[in-house]
């Protein structure tokens, strides 16, 4: 409590707020969390209990610990954290949890971290939270309150900057790309898109973490899509944006290389999806790989929650699975230090972890077709 | 006669160092999770995309104008200052919850104090020149150039 108090002072709250549900990030096992895993620990030797619905990001997955054994070693916090966890009440482990049943509504109040998961609840759910972060999270969970200041004020949710998409036959690849260099334009002013309106909510989820990496970007509304940006007058709140900035598809060349790391050899990992995929992104990517084989020395993962992945063997899709060798996951890319060299068709993923960014049919043919480049 | 500029306390302390600037928005997540995993003595920027990479930062005072990044920001911010290996305090334009909540948690729960200081307009912070003594005190939200 005394930690949110602290925070909503220094930031004019002028009171808590009650919370629907959390969301906290505060989950993964690698060595660099120790001084928060103690926090987390001290909380649950209190006998504290979350109040609201909390789920967290994505841990290590086990299934694959065969394929992972180099790296389990550095996964020092992972079972401490895990049962502190349960034992504070928190389950439910994805950075996608509005697929899970930890679905925001509009209007209503959050308090989430995992800079994906907060943008895709402000953005494409109307729902109101701030950037958390991996410890205020839980001090929010545990008490059911936020402080009341920033993104829960309808007047901070104004956009502030318009980009103009001039073409219309972009591909996911081009979706992330144009998310990149959003936030790297908005850093943390609220941008409003046009050109996006037919833009499905997965690919809204894969642009918005894109941006949410390269800016502070917690909200973005595109004209004739989310709910709070019904035309450009409401997503202005009837303002004039402060900056117009153009996006054509040439542009989006520079960004594709500036963001990548590029490696000599072939990739010994081909991570998709992330944030984690959707299961209309799952099957998108088998129908890919429909008669095709991942090569013996490339690890092809694809990302997804727990519920995609059980109803995913269960469904016809399983086959193309198995036969195709590619290993369909809950593992985070992004904090699973697998083996470089990395590819991905993540923006967020190139941007913390130094992998090649490639299309998803790239990434396919590369760990298809064994090339290092196509 | 040093120069004293007021913005806004984000957490407490008081802590002199030499300044290190940069204009480019600053990722907390991306320029110190590898550091920290490698169990480095150092705090060699490690975000590739920043003016700042390969520089180590150790008790510098860290001036950027804002934070950005994925939400790991806080507790990444709190195991830099518990294992004392990052900068002394920063100063920033524009502040945010985020990167607060570092190092409130630290002073909360482990008695260390990081101070932040922010709401100092960047025109001003711009002018200082890296290596430059700053006094920081997050008690009352002013920074001194000495």
């Amino acid at each position: 409590m005394n930690l949110i108090v602290k925070l909503g002072d220094s930031f004019g709250a002028d009171k808590l707020i009650e919370i629907k549900s959390a969301h906290t990030v505060l989950n993964f096992g690698l060595n660099f969390v120790n001084a928060a895993a103690e926090i987390l620990n001290r909380t649950a030797e209190a006998g504290l209990k979350v109040k609201v619905r909390t789920t967290a990001d994505p841990i290590i997955d086990l299934n694959y610990a065969e394929e992972l054994k180099v790296i389990l070693p550095m996964f020092t916090l992972h079972d401490q954290l895990m049962r502190d966890l349960e034992r504070i009440g928190v389950y439910g482990f994805t950075c996608t949890p509005y697929y899970l049943d930890n679905k925001p509504q509009f209007g209503e109040h959050y308090a989430w971290s995992e800079s994906s998961a907060v943008i895709y609840l402000n953005s494409v759910l109307g729902g109101r939270s701030n950037r958390e972060g991996g410890i205020v999270d839980i001090a929010c969970a545990i008490t059911g309150k936020t402080p009341y200041h920033g993104l829960h004020l309808s007047e901070n949710r104004k956009g502030k900057i318009l980009f103009k998409i001039l073409f219309d036959d972009w591909d996911t690849y081009d979706l992330t790309s144009i998310g990149l260099k959003i936030g790297e334009i908005a850093g943390n002013k609220i941008p409003v898109i046009e050109g996006l309106k037919k833009i499905s909510t997965y690919n809204l989820k894969n642009l918005g973490s894109a941006s949410a990496s390269t800016g502070a970007v917690a909200l973005i509304h595109v004209i004739g899509k989310t709910p709070e940006a019904k035309n450009i007058e409401s997503a202005f709140q009837n303002d004039k944006p402060e900056e117009i900035v153009e996006i054509d598809k040439d542009s989006l060349k520079e960004v594709k290389e500036k963001y990548s790391t590029e490696w000599e050899n072939p990739p010994k990992n081909v991570t998709i999806g992330c944030p984690q995929l959707n299961e209309e992104e799952v099957i998108t990517v088998l129908n890919k790989l429909d008669g095709k084989k991942i090569l013996s020395n490339i690890n092809f993962w694809i990302c997804t929650n727990e519920l995609t992945r059980d109803s995913i063997k269960k469904s016809k899709y399983f086959e193309i699975l198995k036969n195709s060798g590619a290993k369909l996951t809950t593992l985070c890319p992004l904090l699973t230090p697998l083996p470089r060299p990395l590819m991905t068709n993540s923006a967020k993923t190139c941007f913390y972890s130094n992998a090649s960014y490639r299309s998803l049919d790239t990434c396919i043919k590369v760990a298809t077709e064994g090339k290092n480049n196509a | 006669m040093p120069k004293i500029l007021k913005g806004r306390s984000l957490s407490s302390g008081i802590v002199e160092g030499k300044a290190m600037v940069t204009k480019q928005p600053f990722s907390i997540s991306a320029a110190f999770t590898f550091p920290l995993v490698q169990f480095s003595k150092k705090c060699k920027v490690a975000d590739r995309t920043h003016e700042l990479y390969k520089k180590d930062v150790k008790d510098k005072i860290l001036i950027f104008p804002y934070p950005i990044g994925t939400t790991t920001l806080g507790f990444v911010l709190l195991e830099v200052i518990v294992r004392k290996i990052g900068p002394k305090a920063i100063i920033c334009e524009k502040g945010e919850p985020l990167m607060s909540s570092g190092a409130l948690a630290a002073e909360i729960f482990f008695d260390l104090q990081f101070p932040i200081v922010d709401q100092i307009d960047f025109s001003e912070l711009e002018k200082i020149e890296d290596g430059t003594i700053v006094r920081v005190n997050g008690n009352d939200g002013t920074i001194e150039i000495i």
